[in-house]
C-alpha cells in the first residue's frame, strides 16, 4: 500500500510540473482576444469492458462509436470517430489499478472530401492509466490519471504522423440514488471532469486540449453489467489558434461489461 | 475226617450267620422328612422296593410338631406309630393329634427349656389285621391346661372284626354318653341310647332294626315324643356309613321333622358327627400315606337308608347345574368385586342396576342351586326323592323369570324388573333334576346378559377415560395450533396467511368430524388419527413460518462477492439464478397454492417434507454443478416437472 501511495503522490507531481512549465509557455504569446466556436452536437455510444483473466489481471476492451452532427442532422449525422482501445490491467488494490496498452483510433473526415483528403485516417496511441479509488461515505470519488502518446495525421494524402502526449486528469464521483451504496439495481448519477492537456512539438499556444465536463445517469443491473447515459459538455483550444475554442454537446450512452469466464468454485474468495 | 474239625464247624457256623443276615438286608431304612399330604413330618420307616415302588414293610413313625413360642395361634402337633406288613396295616397303631397353645414363660429345668402347652390333645388308638379294621378302635381326646390333664372331653370305643363292627358302641362326649349295638353284619341295630348323665330325666333313644332307624324317642320324665321315620321296610335300601350325612338324608327324605328334633334337644347326631370327624382325622392320616401303604378299608358303621340313584341323563343335568353354577359364582364375583364397576354405579345407574340384579340373582335365587351342589358335593342326591327336591328348595311355584330389584340411587329406593333371555326356560313341565337344571340354566343366562352389559359399560368408561386424556391432549394441539397461526400471520408478510388460514381451516374442519361422531368405539382410534394430523399441521405451520428465513438464507447461499471494476467496488452477484427464482418463484407458491387448494390430514406431512426437502435441496445444490440443471429449468414452468428436476416427489 505504501508503494502504491508513492507512485500516486509522484504522478500527481509529475502533472502539476507539466501543467506549470505549459502555463509558463503561454504567458510569452499571450491571444489578444479569445474566441468561441459554435458549438457541435455529438453523439457518443460507447463500450467498456473489463475481462477477468485472474485475481489480480483484466483485459480492458473499449470500443466508441463517435457520431457528430452534420448539416441536415444534429447529433448523429455523420460518423466521425470509430475507437478502439485495449489495454492490460492490474489490480493493485480496492483504491488503486493501473493499465497498459494501445489504442487504435479511426477518424473519418467530416468535411466534403477534396480530392487531395483522405476519406479516413487511423491514429495510434499507446496509453498508460492510474486510477485511484476513494470511498466517501457512500459515495465513490474516482481519480483518473491518463497519459497518452499519440501519433495522428491530417487527412491529406500526403500528411505524415505527428506525436503528441496527452495528459488526462479526471474526476469523477458516483453518488447511489436508490440505494446506500453501488449495487446491483442502484440507480446512480456521476458527474466528472476532466481536464485533457496536451504537449509536444506542434503543441504551441494551445496546450489545453479539452475540457470535459460531464454528467451521467446510470443503472447497475447486475455487478457485470451497468448502462448509463449522461450529456458531456467540453471545450478546448484549436490546435491551430489557441485563442480560439470549440465547444461539443455530447449526448453519451454507455454499456459497461465485466464478463468473468473463471469457474465459479474458482472465484472464491472474493477479491481482497 | 478233617472237615469236622472244632475249628471247621466254628467257621460254618459264623458263615452260616452271615448268610441268613444277609437275607435281612433286603428291607431298608428310611429316615428323613417326607410330605403327609401337605405337612412336612419327620418320618422313620422300614421299606421294601417292590419294583419301583416303595411298600412299608416294618415299623413307622412319623412326627411333626411346630413351635412357635412367640406365637399365639395354635401349634400342631402329630404323631404316627405303627406297623406295616407288605404295604398294610396291621397290629396296633397309636395316633395322636395336638392342638395347642405354648405358654410365654418357658422354664429351664435341670438344663431343659420348658414350655407348658395348653390344649386339645387326641388320641387314637387302632387296630389293623391285614389292612381291615380288628379288635378295639379307641378314641380319647383330653383337654390340657399347663401340661396338666384336666378332663377327658370325649371317648369312644367301637369294636371290629374284619371291618365290621360287633357288639357295643360307647361314644362319650362331655356329659353325653351313647350305648348303641350292631348286628353281626354290622348294622345297627335295636335301641341306642343316650345317657345325659348330670340330668338323668332327659331321654333320647334311635330305634334301629337290622340298620334301618323305625323312630326317635326324645325327651324328658314328663313327655316322650317319638319321631317315625322309617316305619315300614324300606322299599330300594342302600347301607350307608352312620356319620354327619346320615341325619341329613332322613331330613332331605322328609322323614321327620328336623326342627322338632332340634328344639327337643337332640343330641345323638352331634356325638356322632364328632366321633365320625375323629374317625375322619384318623383316614386321613392312611389315605395321604397313600404311596406307602396299599388302600384300607375305614370302618363302617352302618345303617340303611332309601335310595333314588340318579338316572345317566339325572347325571349329566347335575353336571350341567353345576357346571352353570361355577360359572355364575365366578362370573358375578369378578364383577361384584371390580373395583370400576363399584366406583360406576354411584354415577351410572345402569351399573347399579345392573349390579344389584347381579348381587340379587347370587344372593337369593342362586342359594336353592347352591344346595344342590352342596349335597351332591356330600353324595346326597341318591338319597333325595325327586318330589321333595322344589319343596324344600323353596321352588315349588315355578318361578318368575321376571327378577325384582330394589336399589338406592341418589334420588331414593327404586324397583326395577330384570328379565333374562329365553324366559322360556322357567316355563316347561320339568320337575326334579331336569327343572332344576333349566333353572340353573336361565340364571346363567341372566348373569351372562348381565356382565355382558357391565363390561360394556366398562368399555364405554375405558373409552371415555382414554377419550378424556386424548381429548385433553387435542384441545392443547389445536390451542398451540392456534396460537402458532397468530404468531405467524403476524410475523409473516400477508400473501402467506391463505396457505396459514387454510391450516387453521384443516384443523378446525377435522375437529368437527371428529366431534360429530357418535360411534364411541371408533373415536379413540380418530381421536389418535387427529392428534397425529394436528402434530403435522403444527410441523407445517412451522415449516411455513420458516420460509422468508429461508428464503433469506438462500439468497445468502446463492450470494457471490464480485469485484467490480468499474466502481472499484464489491458486490454482492447472485448466482445460479434459474435455481433460486425457481425456488422462489415457482416452487414455493406451487406448493402453498397446493396447500390452500388441497391440504388435508392425509397430505400434511407430504407437503411439509416438501417444504423441508426443498429448502434442504437448494442447500445442496450451491455446491454442486447444476449447469445442466439449470439449462433444464430454462425451458420449464410447470412446477410439477421442476419438482421432479430437483429430485422431490410430491
Amino acid at each position: 500500500m505504501r508503494a502504491y501511495t508513492q507512485i500516486e503522490i509522484t504522478l500527481v507531481f509529475a502533472c502539476l510540473l507539466f501543467f506549470t512549465t505549459t502555463t509558463q509557455g503561454q504567458q510569452a504569446d499571450t491571444p489578444e482576444k479569445l474566441k468561441f466556436k459554435t458549438p457541435l452536437s455529438r453523439l457518443w455510444i460507447n463500450t467498456y469492458g473489463n475481462i477477468r483473466l485472474s485475481d489480480k489481471w483484466f483485459w480492458i476492451a473499449q470500443t466508441h462509436f463517435r457520431f457528430q452532427e452534420n448539416n441536415t442532422t444534429k447529433f448523429a449525422g455523420q460518423v466521425a470517430q470509430l475507437y478502439n482501445r485495449h489495454a492490460i490491467s492490474y489490480f493493485f488494490s480496492k483504491k488503486f489499478r493501473a493499465s497498459l496498452g494501445g489504442v487504435l483510433r479511426l477518424n473519418f473526415n467530416t468535411d466534403e472530401v477534396p480530392a487531395e483528403e483522405q476519406a479516413m485516417v487511423p491514429e495510434w496511441r499507446i496509453w498508460h492509466q492510474y486510477l485511484f479509488a476513494v470511498p466517501l461515505s457512500r459515495l465513490m470519488v474516482y481519480h483518473r490519471i491518463r497519459i497518452e502518446h499519440r501519433w495522428t495525421r491530417g487527412f491529406n494524402k500526403n500528411s505524415s504522423f505527428i506525436f503528441r502526449n496527452r495528459w488526462r486528469y479526471m474526476l469523477n464521483v458516483k453518488i447511489p440514488i436508490n440505494k446506500p451504496k453501488l449495487a446491483p439495481g442502484a440507480f446512480y448519477i456521476a458527474p466528472e471532469a476532466e481536464l485533457i492537456m496536451q504537449s509536444g512539438k506542434p503543441i504551441i499556444e494551445s496546450p489545453m486540449e479539452d475540457l470535459r465536463l460531464h454528467t451521467s445517469f446510470g443503472y447497475i443491473l447486475k455487478p457485470q453489467l451497468t448502462v448509463a447515459a449522461g450529456l458531456m459538455y467540453s471545450t478546448g483550444q484549436e490546435i491551430t489558434d489557441g485563442a480560439l475554442y470549440n465547444q461539443k454537446w455530447t449526448l453519451r450512452f454507455h454499456v459497461y461489461f465485466s464478463p468473468d469466464f473463471r469457474k465459479l468454485e474458482n472465484r472464491l474468495p472474493a477479491v481482497n | 475226617m478233617i472237615f469236622f474239625t472244632p475249628r471247621f464247624l466254628w467257621i460254618l457256623f459264623v458263615g452260616v450267620l452271615f448268610y441268613t443276615q444277609s437275607f435281612g438286608q433286603t428291607k431298608q431304612r428310611f429316615s428323613g422328612p417326607m410330605y403327609l399330604g401337605k405337612l412336612k413330618v419327620n418320618a422313620q420307616y422300614e421299606y421294601d422296593l417292590l419294583k419301583e415302588d416303595t411298600l412299608l414293610d416294618g415299623r413307622l413313625s412319623l412326627k411333626r410338631f411346630t413351635i412357635d413360642s412367640l406365637s399365639l395361634g395354635l401349634n400342631y402337633y402329630l404323631s404316627v406309630d405303627g406297623v406295616c406288613t407288605e404295604g398294610i396295616p396291621d397290629k396296633n397303631w397309636q395316633l395322636k393329634f395336638g392342638e395347642f397353645r405354648v405358654d410365654r414363660n418357658p422354664q429351664l429345668t435341670n438344663y431343659h427349656l420348658q414350655h407348658k402347652v395348653s390344649g386339645l390333645y387326641h388320641t387314637a388308638t387302632v387296630r389293623w389285621q391285614a389292612g381291615k379294621a380288628h379288635g378295639s378302635w379307641i378314641h380319647e381326646v383330653k383337654k390340657l391346661n399347663e401340661s396338666i390333664p384336666q378332663k377327658t372331653l370325649f371317648e369312644s370305643k367301637v369294636n371290629f372284626k374284619e371291618g365290621i363292627p360287633v357288639g357295643i358302641i360307647s361314644i362319650k362326649s362331655h356329659q353325653h354318653t351313647l350305648l348303641g349295638r350292631f348286628l353281626k353284619n354290622g348294622l345297627a341295630h335295636d335301641v341306642w341310647e343316650l345317657n345325659f348323665g348330670e340330668t338323668p330325666g332327659n331321654i333320647e333313644q334311635w330305634h334301629f332294626s337290622n340298620g334301618r332307624l323305625e323312630k326317635v324317642s326324645i325327651g324328658d320324665n314328663q313327655q316322650v315324643n317319638t319321631l317315625k321315620v322309617y316305619t315300614n321296610e324300606i322299599q330300594r335300601a342302600k347301607n350307608i356309613h352312620l356319620d354327619h350325612r346320615y341325619l341329613q338324608i332322613l331330613g332331605l327324605q322328609n322323614l321327620y321333622d328336623s326342627s322338632a328334633y332340634a328344639k327337643a334337644g337332640g343330641q345323638i347326631p352331634s356325638v356322632i358327627q364328632m366321633h365320625s370327624s375323629y374317625n375322619q382325622r384318623v383316614a386321613g392320616v392312611f389315605t395321604n400315606l397313600k404311596q406307602l401303604v396299599k388302600k384300607v378299608s375305614m370302618p363302617s358303621l352302618q345303617v340303611k337308608v332309601a335310595h333314588y340313584p340318579l338316572s345317566q341323563k339325572e347325571k349329566k343335568q347335575v353336571a350341567t347345574l353345576k357346571s352353570n353354577y361355577q360359572k355364575i359364582t365366578s362370573t358375578s364375583q369378578a364383577l361384584l368385586k371390580n373395583t370400576n364397576l363399584n366406583i360406576l354405579k354411584y354415577a351410572n345407574e345402569e351399573v347399579l342396576f345392573l349390579l344389584s340384579t347381579m348381587q340379587a340373582i347370587t344372593q337369593k335365587h342362586l342359594v336353592a342351586i347352591k344346595k344342590v351342589v352342596q349335597y351332591d358335593n356330600k353324595d346326597l342326591l341318591d338319597f333325595w326323592p325327586r318330589s321333595n327336591m322344589q319343596q324344600q328348595l323353596g321352588l315349588d311355584k315355578k318361578f318368575s323369570p321376571e327378577i325384582k330389584v330394589t336399589y338406592q340411587d341418589s334420588t331414593g329406593s327404586k324397583t326395577r324388573v330384570f328379565t333374562g333371555p329365553r324366559p322360556e326356560l322357567l316355563q316347561s313341565d320339568q320337575q326334579g333334576v331336569a327343572y332344576l337344571a333349566s333353572y340353573s340354566s336361565y340364571l346363567l343366562l341372566c348373569i351372562n346378559t348381565i356382565a355382558e352389559n357391565l363390561n360394556k359399560e366398562l368399555r364405554n368408561k375405558k373409552i371415555q377415560q382414554e377419550l378424556s386424556e386424548l381429548e385433553t391432549v387435542l384441545l392443547s394441539q389445536i390451542n398451540e395450533l392456534d396460537k402458532l397461526i397468530d404468531s405467524i400471520d403476524q410475523q409473516l408478510p400477508t400473501k402467506y396467511q391463505p396457505t396459514t388460514q387454510k391450516i387453521r381451516k384443516t384443523a378446525n374442519t377435522e375437529l368437527r368430524l371428529y366431534s360429530g361422531n357418535k360411534d364411541l368405539a371408533s373415536k379413540p382410534t380418530q381421536a389418535r388419527a387427529l392428534i397425529n394430523c394436528l402434530k403435522n399441521l403444527k410441523s407445517l405451520a412451522i415449516s411455513l413460518s420458516q420460509l422468508p428465513d429461508r428464503w433469506t438464507k438462500i439468497q445468502k447461499l446463492y450470494t457471490e462477492q464480485v469485484w467490480n471494476p468499474f466502481t472499484s467496488t464489491i458486490m454482492n452477484d447472485q448466482i445460479k439464478k434459474r435455481l433460486t427464482q425457481a425456488y422462489q418463484e415457482l416452487l414455493i407458491p406451487s406448493i402453498l397454492k397446493s396447500i390452500e387448494t388441497d391440504l388435508k390430514c392425509a397430505n400434511t406431512q407430504t407437503h411439509q417434507k416438501a417444504l423441508d426437502t426443498l429448502y434442504k435441496k437448494m442447500q445442496e445444490l450451491r455446491k454442486q454443478n447444476t449447469t445442466r440443471l439449470e439449462r433444464k429449468l430454462r425451458r420449464e414452468n410447470n412446477p410439477e416437472v421442476v419438482l421432479e428436476l430437483f429430485g422431490i416427489s410430491m
